[in-house]
């Protein structure tokens, strides 16, 4: 780790046309900071370059499977946002992005995990830990980030809902999987300006984990906040953790991966994953601003929840 | 922690598999260790009580039963499955050891370079990454090709040993010499053995060094069918054999990294065997020479 403050670095964002990276890519290009930092944004084909570029983001075409891809697009790195995909491929692709960030002398890695007790035996969540830990082993300077629930998860899972032929057209339904069980939120777009602040200024947040989670809810308190914030009824459909397996079956989801999901929804739906509905005040620290709570993100996406 | 002056509790995970029986039998015979089994079915745990062995009931899959079971251990040899599930039964079992105090964890794991990309090879090396950061003390072993496996690559009718690796050569170690090092290590402990990794790669050969080491030993005129990965993910994919899809393709791509060179050092020799157990590991001729009975066609003449 160096804490000697670099000007215009450059920072690769890895799964910068998902949900969490194009978030990160879009905080650094707007802000990039004191210094300066310089976004380059991963993607997988020219056609996905395209949209970033026309925004002025420089873009590099990686495959995470190749090493030689992985090589190159890490060399001249200096800070790296690492989030790889949803099966077990994921431990074999983050572990190909840091020993090559190793090898090509990356200041820092900023992980995005999962918020896990640190003796889950959930398989998704281990693997996240596994992920943390090498991270940890190597010569990298690091920060890992472990959200809890994403609050868009209650905007709709559209492949989901589509497999089974529901509608994710808003009907004042707040379709949840894990029924009425507490847990701990948090807006994706805070998850996104607290990786950009790392990012912007890793050495602060260098060898620190910080788990993600600002608001404790169950999802029908969800829907007496959205009733009173939109003046519109909301409330529960609850489907099983089983109607969610064969869902995400159906949408193509990694069969390994939708089982191992299907107990983790299982077990909050009754409760039983110790801390899941921890909240940490971690983020106003971190960004300099108060995170979204459940009643402004409530009226901020007032056009996605009415009916 | 000393444990010089007292019984040291050692416990072997995968005791019934074919380098933990050799453990468990050789930690049987060793002064000073009192050496605990496990099974994921009950009823075998009474069988082994009674017999008088130090048996527990220990599921890798139901994290659960690793309490009561790791309980008192002071040494832990960790073996897991040939499934993606081997990450969640490693780390659940990892940090139900460090909970119950365990001093040293010995896992058997594979013969990898540091940047390896092989997958199951990643999953390993992630695995070992956990337990150095757990606290406990830790020793790695990192066998390369088991010769047991000619057993399944040696077809005693045909007369023909094949080899999904093309001409390229292979390391090789025997289970006995891994269940030796094992035992031995977990006899010594963390003072001698913590922070170490030990290679176990004894022999190199081809196939076609194979068939004629087999041939020579039976008597016989043994040929080399030598495949490639192609045809390994056929065999693996043809229903003969049930894997687990995530670690079929895993199994592939190992065959297609020592094929094109990605894994080359597969084929070198890195033997610690004599270091750890004070005598010479064994060589293929001397396995084939042990297990020729096996290998053996069985012949309709024999009487």
């Amino acid at each position: 780790m160096s804490i000697i403050t670099r000007k215009n670095a450059r920072v690769l964002v890895t799964g910068a046309t998902g949900n969490n990276g194009s978030r990160v890519v879009r905080e650094l290009h707007d802000d990039p900071g004191a210094d300066g930092v310089k976004v380059v944004a991963d993607v997988r084909n020219e056609a996905k370059a395209e949209g970033f570029n026309a925004r002025g983001i420089e873009t590099i075409i990686v495959d995470l499977d190749s090493v030689a891809s992985v090589r190159a697009a890490v060399a001249g790195v200096d800070r790296i946002f690492l989030m790889a995909g949803y099966t077990v491929e994921m431990l074999r692709q983050s572990k190909i992005v840091v020993d090559a960030a190793e090898e090509a002398g990356v200041e820092h890695i900023v992980h995005l995990g999962a918020m896990a007790p640190a003796d889950t035996d959930l398989p998704q969540f281990g693997w996240h830990l596994y992920v943390e830990r090498y991270i940890a082993g190597s010569k990298l300077g690091w920060t890992h980030l472990a959200p809890n629930m994403f609050m868009q998860n209650l905007l709709g899972q559209n492949t989901l809902w589509d497999a089974q032929g529901i509608s994710g057209k808003p009907d004042g339904s707040l379709k949840s999987f894990f029924g009425d069980g507490r847990i701990g939120w948090i807006d994706a777009d805070d998850i996104a300006r607290v990786a950009a602040a790392v990012l912007r200024a890793p050495a602060v947040h260098a060898g620190r984990k910080y788990d993600l989670s600002v608001e404790a809810r169950s999802v029908p308190e969800i829907a007496v906040e959205l009733t009173e914030a939109l003046g519109q009824p909301f409330r529960l459909a609850a489907r099983s953790p089983d109607e969610f397996l064969k869902a995400a079956l159906k949408a193509g989801m990694d069969p390994y991966y939708a089982h191992g999901a299907r107990d983790a929804l299982d077990r909050f739906s009754r409760n039983a994953v110790r801390g899941q509905a921890d909240t940490f005040d971690n983020v106003e620290a971190i960004i300099g601003r108060k995170p979204t709570t459940w009643r402004q993100f409530a009226e901020s996406h007032r056009s996605e929840f009415s009916y | 922690m000393d444990t010089n002056n007292r019984t040291v509790e050692v416990l072997v995970v995968g005791s019934s598999g074919q380098v933990g029986k050799k453990i468990v039998s050789i930690l049987e015979n060793t002064p000073g260790c009192r050496v605990r089994v496990t099974s994921r079915r009950p009823a075998e745990v009474d069988r082994l009580k009674a017999e008088g062995k130090n048996a527990v009931y220990l599921d890798l899959d139901r994290p659960e039963t690793f309490g009561a079971a790791l309980a008192g251990v002071d040494r832990l040899f960790l073996l897991t499955g040939y499934t993606v599930a081997m990450l969640t039964q490693s780390k659940t079992l990892v940090d139900a050891a460090s909970k119950a105090g365990v001093e040293h964890v010995v896992h058997l794991g594979v013969f990898a370079d540091w940047d390896t990309t092989d997958p199951h090879f990643t999953w390993h090396q992630l695995v070992e990454t956990y337990i150095k950061a757990s606290g406990m003390a830790w020793t790695n072993l990192h066998p390369n090709m088991f010769m047991e496996n000619l057993h399944f690559m040696f077809d005693a009718q045909k007369q023909v040993v094949t080899t999904f690796w093309h001409g390229n050569r292979m390391g090789w170690t025997a289970a006995s010499d891994i269940a030796a090092v094992a035992a031995t290590v977990l006899q010594d402990g963390p003072k001698k053995h913590g922070g170490k990794d030990y290679w176990l790669s004894a022999e190199v050969a081809t196939g076609a060094q194979l068939a004629t080491i087999i041939g020579e030993v039976l008597g016989q005129n043994v040929s080399s069918n030598l495949l490639g990965p192609d045809e390994f993910k056929e065999v693996f994919t043809s229903g003969a054999l049930t894997v687990e899809a995530w670690y079929a393709e895993g199994g592939v791509e190992f065959m297609r990294q020592v094929v094109d060179g990605r894994m080359g050092y597969i084929g070198s020799v890195r033997n610690d065997v004599p270091h750890v157990t004070g005598r010479p590991a064994l060589t293929l001729r001397e396995w084939v020479v042990q297990h020729r009975e096996q290998l053996a066609p069985v012949a309709s003449d024999k009487t």
